[in-house]
């Protein structure tokens, strides 16, 4: 797996999913396919946002300028510190960058935005520095329209650059190249800011605040105009997500590179794939991660051709407006493949938060921790991974019908639904076959 | 459907994934499931509690009290990996991993973070408690060469 942090962190992998848990996961997924299409409500729920209620008790503390520009010069400072951290040419794990780039930032972060919602929004350095220098209309005039036929594409392409670093490490032999990449991203983003303003950016190319956003709508928390936090139904976000070119990329990138991860620590790839080495390995995994981003976006294809013939319409505005469904299924797999990543090779940060640059430091007492192995047994990873997997499947199911139900009138609603429910099936089924591997 | 008949519907479902569940659930003490343990032991060993951290040196470990110890000899030679390329073991064995190299290296037993050096004819030795569970890579670590995969499981 993450093998640019391999001294001292990662070389750990979660055991197989036993076989007779993989049976029973992909059978409750089996069923509960069956008795949603039988039972589900006949009109929609969630469409629309569905029902809310504002909360108005936090309403000052959230809105007070001085709260939000604390967090963001706390972040902004706190990812300063990671950037240089990662510029230092020492072992890799000696330093903060790798394990808070690829586990508390990209697992943590993407969990706590699932329960919490969109903090990236005030998290993000990129955000931030946008703001900073205002590259805001009407203080700035962007030289360029953002162009719509784009889409999230941007986005797409500079999450798989990411994945495509984290797991096919092509940098391995680079020293500080995470601090490189870091700071290019910066200026990528600036750039793009500028050109485009900082919102049209923001929105569509920077990579993590399309990523992170997408995952917030699972949230039942979400902020109004005003800033007022309101409560929703869990994955009621999800149906306001907006059909744009590319955002179906950034859910199977997302999707597809998570699999290829699960897929590469199966002993049948371990066994095959270890006397690939150097450059001839990193090309094996660009190449398997590519394939199964395409594989898995042509089963998802056939899905929607199937139920555009339904409709008698075009497959590609059904393929769009069904997204949302496979959301659910993201962030199933992330929680079933970086669950114990997490809170295991995440203990590894406590100690490193101590010494960040990897001098020798002690500045709050923890260099000293070391990992506890031990902290989840191997049952309760198991469980956390098929429930993750049969709920995420739930999610889609119910918001795919949800859809179908609102969109497509009710002799054609149900009909379309099958294929679609096939592919969920297959994704849980592959998804569990693969963790039992 | 009438809402009954969905209701009815509905409990079904929940019925039968549940006696699936019953059914299927990993049995937590022996015949745990996945994969054959081809480890010599599996009743007698000295089942420490999964709390306390990874043993901290890679020196060898007093003899083990209560049962044998799991022992896997590895040979490299010419940069072939000579040994089966996964090691089971059950969770609180005592393991020994024997690596004989014709290189200079270090083998790294990762997550438990076990060195010791190899070097012709001086294999290395490393023998500890298997007390986290999980799968583990073990590398001659300059090389970055997989020797083998430690699984203990539970």
């Amino acid at each position: 797996m993450i093998t640019v942090l391999a001294h001292g962190f990662g070389g750990r992998v979660d055991l197989p999913v036993p076989r007779s848990l993989f049976v029973f996961g992909a059978a409750t997924a089996l069923v509960v396919s069956f008795v949603a299409l039988s039972v589900l409500w006949r009109e929609p729920r969630l469409e629309d946002g569905g029902r809310t209620r504002t909360v108005h008790g936090l309403r000052r503390l959230l809105t007070s300028p001085v709260v939000e520009w604390t967090v963001r010069a706390v972040a902004l400072a706190v990812f300063a510190v990671v950037t240089v951290a990662a510029f230092v040419r020492l072992e890799a794990t000696a330093t903060i960058a790798p394990v808070f780039v690829f586990d508390w930032f990209w697992v943590g972060l993407a969990f706590a935005h699932a329960l919490f919602g969109n903090l990236w929004a005030t998290l993000s350095p990129f955000d931030t520095l946008g703001r900073l220098l205002l590259l805001d209309e009407p203080d700035h005039r962007p030289p360029f329209a953002y162009p719509k036929a784009w889409g999230r594409w941007p986005a797409a392409i500079l999450l798989f650059g990411f994945v495509w670093l984290e797991l096919a490490n092509p940098f391995a032999n680079v020293p500080g190249a995470l601090g490189y990449l870091m700071v290019g991203y910066t200026f990528l983003n600036v750039g793009a800011m500028y050109l485009f303003g900082r919102k049209a950016w923001v929105e569509n190319g920077e990579a993590f605040a399309v990523y992170f956003g997408l995952l917030a709508r699972l949230s039942p928390f979400a902020r109004d105009g005003e800033g007022r936090v309101v409560l929703r139904a869990p994955l009621a976000g999800l149906t306001s997500l907006e059909p744009r070119p590319g955002l179906l990329a950034v859910i199977l990138v997302a999707l597809g590179s998570t699999t290829f991860d699960g897929l590469s620590r199966t002993t049948l790839w371990v066994s095959r794939a270890s006397s690939f080495t150097g450059w001839q390995r990193v090309t094996l995994d660009t190449v398997a991660m590519l394939g199964v981003i395409l594989l898995m976006a042509g089963a998802y294809a056939l899905a929607m051709v199937a139920a555009g013939r339904i409709v008698d319409g075009h497959w590609h505005p059904v393929a769009t407006r069904f997204a949302h469904s496979l959301v659910p299924i993201v962030f199933a797999y992330l929680v079933a493949h970086y669950f114990s990543f997490l809170l295991i090779e995440g203990q590894v940060g406590l100690s490193r938060i101590s010494d960040p640059l990897g001098r020798g430091w002690d500045l709050f007492g923890t260099a000293g921790w070391t990992v506890n192995l031990a902290l989840l047994s191997a049952t309760l990873i198991w469980y956390v991974q098929v429930a993750a997997i049969v709920l995420g499947h739930v999610g889609g199911v119910v918001l795919a019908h949800d859809r179908a139900i609102s969109w497509f009138d009710a002799r054609h609603a149900l009909r379309t639904q099958y294929a679609l429910l096939a592919v969920m099936v297959l994704f849980t089924s592959a998804g569990l076959l693969i963790l039992s591997g | 459907m009438r809402p009954s008949t969905r209701w009815i519907a509905a409990l079904v479902g929940i019925a039968v994934v549940v006696a699936l569940f019953v059914v299927l659930r990993p049995d937590g003490s022996s015949s745990g499931s996945s994969g054959s343990d081809v480890s010599p032991t599996g009743a007698a060993s000295p089942a420490t509690t999964g709390t306390g951290g990874p043993s901290p040196t890679g020196a060898p470990s007093a003899t083990p009290t209560g049962g044998d110890v799991a022992e896997l000899d590895v040979t490299v030679r010419n940069g072939d990996v000579q040994g089966p390329g996964e090691f089971d073991v059950t969770q609180g064995q005592e393991v020994r991993i024997v690596v004989d190299a014709d290189v200079t290296d270090e083998v790294h037993v990762h997550g438990y973070d076990l060195h010791d050096d190899v070097s012709p004819g001086e294999p290395a030795e490393i023998e500890f408690t298997a007390n986290a569970p999980g799968v583990f890579e073990v590398e001659l670590e300059s090389q970055g060469k997989l020797l083998f995969e430690l699984k203990v499981s539970p």
